[in-house]
């Protein structure tokens, strides 16, 4: 590798690192872990807030109501992201509602019973 | 250079079509400030050989799709935009999910990055708070006054 490309290299992993907060740095650094690798052995709790925001802007309004009363601090960012919602409506996901199953509509009475009357009738022919 | 080369955390090389790497914008950068050779290995020092292969393996499949102009952004946010191929390749455990959404984070590779987090949100939603801290592994935070205050909260915003 040339030294350009290498000085350039460690400046991103410098950027990268000094993306994180304080708070995450020590917490990295008294577990021993290098910048993010392994950070995902904390699963959610984990991912760095900035992507945590990204998983809500995919929720409704329904599912951040239920989230917020998860702890803290997914009440707060799930608060700003309430915030945003109520300031630009057309940032609620369009179709978030899991898919509802496919239901056959209950047949009317008048046409069930005579869909019956033909099928007697055409089982006596 | 048709091809290029990546190297994993744990020292696993890749040689990757050109056009499946530039899929991510840190590695396009990269190669458009300082020109790479091709010979040597583009070291990805926070992603791991594992991943590293996930990412690829996404970069591949999906290097020839049309970009979604940024207004589209509201489309992108379907959860039924999620296709087969798709949804195979994020039936993955819960670590290795993590795992690639942090590395599509670094590399900054948009739409692997949307498809992740529109995963886990799709773990999410429908669930109570107390299936979300289990499935995550998540430790309430609250005292119980706190717990009941935010609980209030939610009654009062909620619509009707």
């Amino acid at each position: 590798m040339s030294p350009v490309m290498a000085a350039r290299l460690r400046l991103m992993i410098h950027t990268h690192w000094s993306r994180r907060s304080p708070h995450e740095r020590r917490g990295c650094l008294a577990k021993g872990l290098p910048s993010s690798t392994g950070r995902s052995q904390y699963g959610f709790v984990g991912l760095p807030v900035e992507v945590k925001c990204r998983i809500l802007r995919f929720l409704d309004k329904k599912s951040l109501r239920v989230l917020r009363l998860v702890n803290r601090e997914m009440r707060s960012i799930c608060d700003d992201e309430l915030a945003l919602r109520i300031q630009s409506p057309e940032l609620e996901p369009p179709s978030a509602e899991p898919a509802q199953p496919v239901q056959s509509r209950p047949i009317p009475r008048r046409t069930a019973s005579l869909v019956a009357t033909i099928l007697i009738q055409a089982d006596h022919l | 250079m048709s091809q290029i080369k990546l190297q994993s955390s744990d020292g696993r090389e890749f040689t990757v079509d050109a056009k499946a790497a530039k899929m991510s914008e840190t590695i396009k950068n990269m190669l458009e400030d300082l020109g790479g050779d091709g010979e040597n290995a583009i070291p990805v020092p926070n992603v791991t050989g594992a991943i590293l292969e996930k990412v690829i393996q996404y970069c591949l499949h999906h290097k020839d799709d049309v970009a979604k102009p940024e207004e589209d952004e509201t489309k992108a946010k379907k959860q039924e935009d999620i296709d087969s191929w798709d949804a195979d390749f994020c039936r993955v455990d819960q670590g290795t999910l993590f795992e690639m959404i942090l590395a599509a984070n670094y590399l900054d590779i948009k739409p692997m990055l949307d498809l992740t987090c529109k995963t886990v949100a799709n773990m999410i939603r429908g669930k109570t708070p107390d299936e979300i801290r289990k499935l995550f592994n998540i430790k309430s935070d609250f005292s119980p006054e706190e717990e009941e205050q935010v609980k209030k909260e939610n009654d009062w915003c909620e619509e009707k």
